[in-house]
């Protein structure tokens, strides 16, 4: 097998799951600007 | 009532949003590695890598006080020297990989402490070991969320090599010259968390909050993305109830964190239908058709 082919079979699906993990970062840089920027006592 | 139980304390105070916010990064980065280090049979090396970033962290603190960027750096270097030296000692001499290590992180532990100790006071030294997760302040929050993001892209990317390397590291290694790429990039990312998570829990404690969670995702789920799914949220969880334990009861954040997945891992020890104890007494169900 080619090591291109090879390469390919193992990032298969790499696509979808970086979507994915793209949405997780988007909503915990989401939840450091509400934890950083809501006032609080302390 | 569950309002000023579980709500209030994270509505009335910035430090215990900062808390919950710091656990939750280092939830999501730290713990996923941390499954991979499980099925890789590493859990022990987590522990022995979290050890060896404290003489960097020490160096760090000496040449710039309780800076996080200096003890950042030279945490990072540490680490990744110490991983990389007992790997050449496995490889050129007789010593296998485990007593390489502990034998790197026994002298790395004894040094760091050492140095803290010259120059820091015992504040100074508690704070390293077990971190100050109710005083993180923005800087601290950027670099956690950062490792996070960073973390969860690589392991988005990496994550069929990453398997393959667990269940057949020599096949990966045959068919693929992605096979040390796929090794290095992990151990960075064990550092890098480790380095994470040591700010927040310091460097005693980093390493409970990725192993715990996955040792006990490991009796509730069997595919590799359950595993995953399941120990993020016994992070979320032990994270979130440690924190309200501390704020209720006084008792110091991290351990009271670590000290929650300890009790969730015990549950799932019994409870756990993949493999928990009851599960293995009960008699199977017989193979049906």
């Amino acid at each position: 097998m080619s090591a291109e082919k090879t390469l390919r079979l193992l990032l298969v699906g790499a696509g979808v799951r970086l979507g994915a993990a793209l949405i997780i970062v988007a909503a915990l840089w989401a939840a450091f600007f509400w934890a950083t920027s809501t006032p609080g006592a302390l | 009532m569950i309002w000023e139980i579980v709500i209030q304390p994270f509505a009335d105070f910035g430090f215990m949003r900062r808390a919950l916010l710091g656990c939750i990064a280092v939830s999501l980065g730290a713990t996923p590695v941390g499954v991979f280090l499980m099925l890789r049979r590493m859990s022990l090396t987590g522990d022995a890598m979290a050890h060896a970033i404290l003489p960097g962290a020490a160096v760090g603190f000496l040449i710039s006080g309780l800076s996080l960027g200096a003890m950042t750096v030279g945490g990072l270097i540490a680490g990744m020297a110490v991983a990389l030296l007992s790997g050449l000692v496995t490889r050129v001499t007789a010593l296998r990989e485990d007593a390489s290590l502990a034998a790197f992180y026994l002298i790395s532990l004894a040094l760091g402490v050492l140095i803290v100790s010259t120059r820091g006071s015992n504040v100074d030294l508690m704070h390293v070991l077990f971190g100050t997760v109710l005083a993180l302040n923005n800087d601290a929050l950027v670099l956690l969320c950062s490792i996070a993001s960073l973390s969860v892209l690589v392991l988005a990317v990496l994550f069929r090599p990453l398997v393959l390397e667990c269940a057949d590291p020599q096949f990966l290694r045959s068919v693929s010259k992605l096979s040390a790429v796929t090794h290095f990039t992990f151990l960075s990312l064990v550092v890098l968390n480790l380095v994470g998570g040591f700010h927040a829990l310091g460097t005693l404690m980093a390493v409970g909050i990725m192993i715990l969670p996955a040792a006990a995702a490991r009796f509730w789920a069997k595919s590799i993305g359950g595993l995953i799914l399941v120990a993020v949220a016994i992070a979320f969880l032990s994270s979130l109830s440690g924190l309200l334990l501390s704020y209720h009861y006084s008792l110091p954040s991290g351990p009271a964190i670590i000290l929650v997945a300890g009790i969730i891992y015990a549950v799932s020890l019994v409870l756990g239908p993949a493999g928990g104890l009851i599960a293995q007494v009960l008699p199977r169900r017989p193979l049906q058709n």
